[in-house]
């Protein structure tokens, strides 16, 4: 037993002997531009990950898997829907695969998790999709690009629909955690009618959604928001139908409908609307191209989550070009991507002092098209040049 | 006057609105019974707990969904999807559960564990990871009034037929021989087997018929919840919850906690925020009120296993 | 249940922890350090769980709630420090103080209502009491609520800097050791020995005069206070707190690490918990239906291994000699 100890002990203090030494800093990989891709892939959401890794690599076919001449690897983790993955997986890309740019994260809480990890690392990081409103304020980093949005700020958009609209009571529905109340309070900002209610529900183990919909009918107001990802859209939208207040009731809704619940949830929802940064008919040369790529490629409509990811590494590029493929000097990397330099499939398209997005946000309905497919319809736009309502608490720390 | 008049009409809102709620926490709590009425009598004769009984509820979903969208028929998609599950549950107690029976509770927990993975991924592989929903026809799809009181007819439909399938399974339990044996294999395996029962029979049996009626329970929120994954462990816990509160083993004891839950966890999401904003003031219930409602029926749960160590109904422990 | 500790373990145990350190320092690679610091901390949250699990009977899925503790602690004093700018929030002692604390007190409430019951139902009340603290967490918005928080500070101590990975990850090996040792001397202790008894036969146990909720409760509220010291390990590893550590599934997992490798045996839950996480780890990576195959994996090891791998390991070696 003694001996054991003594031996435990003797290799603990050769570790940290050998260790003192080495220094943590690898030498960056030449010749070769070094791409980490983490998300979700797996579990009910995989398909989320598997569209933002559509646009990853449409993109990137465009650009003949190469920046600037410089081959360009991209190194796939999945998440796996856990924080703590979140995080060991993006150590490995950092610590293992030495990548020079994160592209990924579709949940806060992901993001969340391994930001300290990425930024620590001064490794460049682009969300597609988290954008919690600490990052855009107190929290920010000059090696953190949001490529989505701050999460609010298309249900600010709502706000600004209903007001047009004359709509003057709203009752609210969003799960309990952060990135819902950002959402509740993100409308509430903006909507200038009175707010008969809310209901934050149970996350994740919400087992239905009577309750709320009872509570809807006892408040009626002129308007139902909602934001409820996945089966939760589902589940919603089926009970508010059989409770027969769809047609009384418009719902507007944030990140509820999206080309992979639209052929389940769509035939129950349609009249309700929508708003989103980015909409696939939109009348922009480069979305025309993406689009038409999209669908020679994968077939099919566009899923939004791709979006992100084609503009994400076409924002690498225009950075690598800028540079000349010297990506070894941060500081005109970080000045090169400051400038939004390339042509979004949104259109106009920058970054705020705090590197979160300035975009319009678009009304779409889900509505029939002509062959009778459920698609969603674009009605105009919500908001134009929104910004993150974040800046001023951001302290843009040097690189 | 016309302020009263107000009130009246305000207080008469209020009054159908916990009439609506006190119907969806018991549609909500009918639903958690068909589950845990399989998942009580296998814990309780076989002392196998099956974590992966939520499994069934998700693939009956998906195959109720399934069935649904290829022929249009709710009924037979309903009937198929409980059959399906009926052959799969005998399946797997044959092939590979009975020979963990005699292992511990934690080589079970972690079989079944496992079997969840494998079910979650298997749905995975076959429908995608998006879920499918399960439309009704226009004739099922609709609301009926009742007194100013508008309610989901399909919902109606739904506690209908899980209140005569909660008939059927007392009546079985209660009057016929094999319910004899379940009792008392339930009540007592050792004696059961001194008596002559075939216990490895009758252990298959209850095990496909759990599994059945989780699939049937799945088919018919399918409906309502539509089908997805992971939508076993969300059903799981609220229903080791009931089985626990009950008293494991009492069919009659998950009928009594399955509606408390369903009742508590319906009214607590409608009331808690407004509950608690007398005491915190509204700005702080806004967040603190849905989180008590979460945690309700868990302290319900700790506060009876503390009064009554073996649940509403179950038998003082050893 | 056996309280050996095989030579043999240990020896493969610390060829394990150097593999990391060797592929660090002669190939610069940190990712394998940086994953090892987080199995062992587990591996160690583990042994204290099987010290009430496996040596008491006591299947508890409230030890999530005392890493998070533990976590909360660190995260806390982070932004509390950074919110009014005191720095002897970040004393590491001080933080290792109240974890102890908190931890232990939690886990004397929490013991003392689970105690009242036995087995399944003891699980099912660790559980929900685990959820209410679970519930309590995801609702704490300045710590992020459900999404958590990256901290701003990791917890300091003189000499030793935490913000170093070597140097965290032979910390965790010194915590997993330490803590091997420690209940390895617990469990061969007359305490040790009343409480197995009171898996054994409760009964006998109060006849000799050991009131067994009294010692089931101390092993109790032992194990938590490991569990917490883990937790404020983990968080300074990971530089980051969620809720999501509090959820009974966290617990779940730690089981499933001890059923793989050995209920109740010595060493059975560090290689459980290093097989486990490394599964996850590795087949994530490699396969699109990993969860198919990691199910598979352990519906094999849980029915024809039912004593854990590492009993068919012994059993193996048995028949051959």
């Amino acid at each position: 037993m003694k001996a054991m100890i003594a031996a435990w002990l003797a290799t603990a203090s050769l570790i940290t002997a050998s260790l003192a030494t080495t220094d943590l800093a690898a030498a960056a990989p030449a010749k070769e531009i070094r791409i980490g891709m983490i998300t979700t892939f797996t579990t009910a959401v995989g398909s989320v990950g598997k569209a933002a890794r559509q646009g990853v690599d449409l993109a990137l076919k465009r650009l003949g898997d190469k920046m600037d001449g410089i081959p360009v690897k991209v190194f796939y983790a999945d998440d796996g829907g856990k924080p703590a993955l979140a995080k060991s997986k993006t150590d490995e890309l950092i610590l293992q695969d030495h990548v020079d740019f994160i592209i990924g994260y579709n949940f806060s809480n992901m993001l969340l998790a391994a930001y300290n990890s990425a930024m620590g690392a001064k490794v460049f990081t682009f969300s597609l999709n988290a954008g919690p409103k600490n990052i855009a304020g107190e929290d920010c980093s000059p090696y953190f690009f949001a490529i989505g949005h701050q999460n609010d700020m298309e249900a600010r958009g709502i706000g600004e629909v209903l007001n047009r609209r004359n709509i003057h009571s709203l009752y609210l529905v969003a799960p309990n955690y952060a990135a819902g109340v950002e959402m509740v309070n993100g409308v509430k900002s903006t909507f200038k009618g009175k707010v008969l209610g809310q209901s934050l529900t149970k996350w994740p183990d919400q087992l239905e959604f009577s309750a709320e919909i009872s509570q809807i009918q006892a408040t009626n107001p002129e308007a139902v928001f909602i934001f409820l990802t996945t089966r939760y859209a589902v589940q919603f939208m089926n009970q508010f139908n059989q409770a027969g207040l769809k047609d009384r009731i418009p719902v507007y809704s944030v990140a509820t409908f999206d080309q992979f619940n639209l052929n389940v949830v769509g035939p129950m929802s349609i009249g309700s609307y929508a708003t989103n940064y980015w909409v696939q008919d939109l009348d922009a040369p480069a979305n025309k191209t993406f689009v038409a790529a999209y669908k020679k490629t994968y077939g099919g409509d566009v899923a939004g989550n791709a979006v992100a990811g084609y503009d994400a590494v076409n924002l690498i590029d225009s950075a690598v070009r800028a540079v000349k493929g010297d990506i070894s000097d941060k500081a005109a990397v970080h000045a090169a991507l400051k400038k939004a330099d390339f042509a979004s499939v949104r259109g106009r398209f920058s970054f705020s002092a705090n590197q979160f997005p300035v975009e319009d946000i678009y009304l779409q309905q889900v509505a029939r098209d002509d062959k009778g497919e459920i698609v969603l319809k674009t009605v105009g736009k919500a908001v134009e040049q929104i910004q993150s309502d974040a800046p001023t608490a951001c302290h843009m720390p040097a690189l | 006057m016309a302020s009263h008049r107000k009130e009246g009409r305000v207080e008469g809102a209020q009054a159908l609105l916990l009439v609506q709620q006190v119907l969806n926490g018991v549609q909500l709590g009918l639903m958690l019974f068909l589950l845990s009425a399989g998942l009580t009598l296998v814990f309780g004769m076989m002392d196998f707990l099956n974590l992966a009984h939520g499994t069934f509820f998700m693939g009956g979903a998906f195959l109720g969904a399934w069935i649904n969208a290829t022929t249009g028929n709710v009924w037979l998609a309903i009937a198929g999807a409980t059959a399906v599950m009926l052959v799969l549950g005998a399946l797997l107690e044959v092939g590979l559960l009975r020979g963990a029976y005699s292992h511990g509770h934690l080589d079970q927990i972690l079989i079944t564990f496992g079997l969840i993975y494998i079910g979650n991924d298997t749905a995975r592989m076959i429908w995608g990871s998006d879920g499918l929903a399960m439309l009704l026809p226009p004739s099922l799809n609709a609301s009926v009034s009742v007194l100013g009181l508008h309610y989901s007819l399909f919902k109606l439909v739904f506690i209908g037929a899980t209140v005569l399938i909660a008939g059927a399974l007392a009546f079985v339990l209660a009057r016929t021989r094999i319910g004899m044996w379940i009792r008392a294999g339930a009540a007592d395996r050792e004696t059961a087997i001194a008596l002559g029962v075939d216990v490895k029979q009758l252990f298959t049996l209850v095990f496909a018929c759990g599994a059945a009626l989780a699939g049937f329970a799945g088919a018919l929120s399918a409906p309502l919840l539509s089908a997805s994954l992971g939508m076993g462990e969300t059903i799981l816990v609220p229903c080791l919850v009931v089985i626990v509160l009950g008293g494991v083993g009492s069919v009659a004891g998950a009928f009594l906690a399955s509606l408390v839950v369903g009742l508590v966890d319906v009214l607590g999401r409608t009331y808690a925020t407004a509950l608690t904003a007398l005491v915190v003031g509204p700005t702080h219930a806004a967040t603190l009120g849905p989180s008590l409602s979460a945690m309700l029926i868990y302290l319900l749960m700790a506060a009876v296993l503390v009064l009554r160590p073996g649940g509403l109904m179950g038998r003082v422990q050893p | 249940m056996s309280t050996r500790l095989s030579p043999i373990g240990l020896v493969v145990l610390g060829i394990l922890v150097l593999v990391p350190a060797i592929d660090a320092v002669a190939f610069g690679n940190y990712y394998l350090m940086s994953v090892g610091t987080r199995i062992l901390i587990m591996a160690a949250a583990a042994v204290s769980l099987n010290l009430i699990m496996g040596y008491g009977n006591m299947p508890s899925l409230a030890h999530s709630v005392f890493l998070g503790v533990g976590a909360y602690v660190v995260g806390a004093c982070s932004y509390y420090s950074r919110a009014t700018g005191a720095p002897w929030l970040l004393d590491g002692f001080l933080q290792l103080g109240l974890v102890l604390v908190l931890s232990a007190g939690a886990a004397a409430v929490i013991g003392a209502i689970c105690l009242r019951t036995r087995g399944v139902y003891f699980l099912m009340t660790s559980l929900a009491l685990g959820q209410v603290f679970y519930v309590l967490a995801a609702g704490a918005y300045q710590f992020g609520g459900d999404d958590g928080m990256a901290l701003d500070f990791r917890s300091r101590f003189p000499v030793v800097d935490l913000a170093n990975m070597p140097t965290r990850y032979v910390i965790a090996v010194l915590f997993l050791a330490a803590v091997i040792y420690g209940s390895k001397r617990l469990v061969d202790s007359p305490f040790g020995l009343a409480l197995r008894a009171t898996r054994m036969n409760p009964r006998r146990v109060l006849a000799v005069g050991n009131e067994p909720s009294r010692v089931s409760l101390l092993a109790f509220v032992v194990s938590g206070a490991v569990a917490g010291v883990a937790g404020f390990l983990l968080a300074n590893q990971t530089d980051f707190i969620s809720p999501s550590i509090l959820h009974w599934t966290t617990a779940g997992d730690l089981m499933i690490a001890i059923a793989i490798g050995g209920l109740g045996t010595m060493l059975g839950p560090v290689y459980g918990t290093i097989a486990l996480l490394t599964a996850e780890e590795v087949l994530s990576s490699t396969f699109t239906y990993w969860q198919f195959a990691f199910g598979l994996l352990i519906v094999a090891v849980a029915r024809f291994a039912p004593s854990g791998a590492g009993e068919l390991l012994r059993r193996v070696r048995l028949r051959r000699a």
